[in-house]
């Protein structure tokens, strides 16, 4: 690739800066299989939307999957579809089209954000209340290990690949299973104090036809234009939601523009903690005497406070607070580069096993994660 | 080769300093991409808004700036309301101040200049004949 154009490949969602060595941009299998014979380090991409810097270079060769769109043995009686890795989520619905299925699990970034990148990640997006991470709905995966090697990798040994944001080989393929589609409705509720909003939630847990439960707090609830106050935006797939049709998109497209709207505004780190919802009004009683804007999936216990760069340097100790409550610190990012500091020093060890044994040669996304 | 003059090469120099600018406000979350043409037949990053942002916020000239169709569908898409298309043509517009502009523009518009015609010949229909300064 020409020279100037690897600037490009340079960076990913989270804004780090790394340096590019060169870029490939495989068609098929066998292309991708000459990239990894050929270079001793590659870092794995799909749409670089990732929050932690998981794709981004530092000084070795990246191989972005995004031509690998391939699609096919679609199987509507089983509802399986293989895919290709760089078959993006909205493109793979609109194929699915007519067929009354779709790929239910759904990151904010699914007008871009490919399937091999939602497998390395393990995402889960805002219907994780309901449908869970992206490796529920993986049957099996194709993955290319450091010698070239094709394998399928079934349900048993998905962990080692899926979530592990490509430190253990290259998702080439998969097979996913679908969900039938259901007549979405959602929501807009306010609430007053961090109380309700707990029981609230716990309550539209019990529910079978609630799939998303968003959490707004107040700065954000104001900053979108919903007013004072907290706000739930939760999604049923019944007709029991007030907004529907056009409304109903409306306030979706609100809630994928949340995160650019808080990073225009100056707030560009974007963190993923994950809590049990009883501990919730501890944390966000924190982050809000710091001023963080938080936002998250409430009904999976993810929370998205997003810091400005003077507030940056209290993330360590929002760390320390989330683990004292007995959470996570990363609920759906991943770690990439920005959290590495942050596992547990036995997290690190069973990750190193892993990669040792699936990646002898130290080849795949060296530097993140572990 | 055309010679540059320094009043050119000013212009150049403030046009991709305000292209730069209007990319400070990008918070590369990559929505763009979704809707670009022109990424999703190529499928390169580099020609997306995004690719194009990071090429133009560093103040480097490539003619990839010339892969757009200026749609503004990744305007409609951006969260932010990051002016793509206009920090794309002020690209363009500097490098052909600096004569860096593509070989088959330059080719067209001296084939209007020279019969009226981007083609090159000469109508015979007596079609209206296009004009360029």
């Amino acid at each position: 690739m020409r020279k100037n154009l690897l600037k490009s490949y340079e960076s990913d969602a989270s804004r780090l800066k790394g340096k590019a060595l060169d870029v490939f941009c495989p068609r098929n299998v066998d292309e991708v299989r000459d990239v990894v014979l050929k270079n001793d380090r590659v870092v794995i991409r799909g749409a670089g939307t990732g929050l932690a810097g998981g794709a981004v270079p530092q000084g070795e060769v990246v191989l972005d999957l995004s031509r690998l769109t391939g699609v096919s043995n679609f199987d509507e009686g089983r509802k399986t579809i293989e895919v290709e890795a760089g078959v993006v989520l909205d493109d793979l619905q609109d194929y699915l089209r007519g067929s009354d299925l779709e790929f239910p699990v759904k990151p904010s970034s699914h007008a871009v954000a490919t399937i091999g990148g939602m497998i390395a990640t393990d995402a889960v997006g805002s219907r994780g209340v309901k449908y869970g991470r992206t490796s529920t709905w993986v049957k099996w995966v194709e993955v290319m290990d450091s010698m070239g090697g094709l394998e399928k990798k079934g349900v048993t040994e998905m962990s080692d690949y899926a979530g592990m944001e490509g430190i253990t080989g290259v998702i080439v393929r998969a097979c996913l299973k679908l969900s039938g589609i259901k007549e979405r409705s959602a929501s807009v509720i306010r609430l007053g104090d961090l109380d309700e909003v707990v029981n609230l939630v716990r309550r539209l847990k019990q529910r079978r036809d609630v799939s998303m439960i968003e959490f707004l707090d107040r700065a954000v609830s104001k900053g979108v234009g919903f007013g004072d106050g907290y706000h739930l935006i939760v999604e049923y797939e019944s007709d029991d939601g007030s907004l529907k049709g056009e409304d109903y998109e409306k306030v979706m497209g609100i809630r994928d523009g949340i995160y650019p709207f808080l990073a225009g505004k100056g707030y560009i780190r974007i963190e993923d903690p994950k809590i049990m919802i009883d501990r919730f009004p501890k944390l966000m009683s924190w982050l809000e005497s710091k001023g963080v804007p938080t936002f998250g999936h409430i009904g999976v216990g993810i929370l998205h406070p997003c810091f400005n760069v003077e507030q940056e340097k209290s993330i360590p100790e929002m760390m320390k607070l989330v683990k004292r409550l007995g959470g996570q610190v990363s609920g759906e990012h991943g770690i990439g580069i920005l959290k590495r500091g942050f596992v547990e020093v036995n997290d690190q060890k069973i990750l190193w096993n892993v990669k040792k044994r699936t990646d002898p040669m130290g080849k795949f996304n060296v530097g993140k994660v572990i | 080769m055309k010679k540059i003059s320094n009043t050119d090469r000013i212009e150049a120099g403030n046009l991709m300093e305000e292209a730069s600018e209007i990319f400070d406000s990008c918070v590369q979350c990559g929505l763009c991409k979704g809707r670009c043409g022109v990424f999703r037949v190529l499928r390169e990053e580099g020609f997306s808004a995004r690719g194009k942002g990071a090429l133009l916020s560093g103040k480097i000239m490539d003619k990839i700036l010339f892969e757009c169709n200026l749609c503004r569908a990744c305007e409609e898409s951006c969260p932010l309301g990051v002016k793509v298309c206009e920090a794309v043509l002020k690209g363009r517009e500097a490098m052909v101040l600096l004569g860096r502009g593509l070989k088959e523009n330059e080719k067209m518009i001296g084939n209007v200049r020279k019969t009226g015609s981007p083609f090159g010949a000469k109508s015979s229909t007596g079609e209206e004949k296009l004009f360029c300064c």
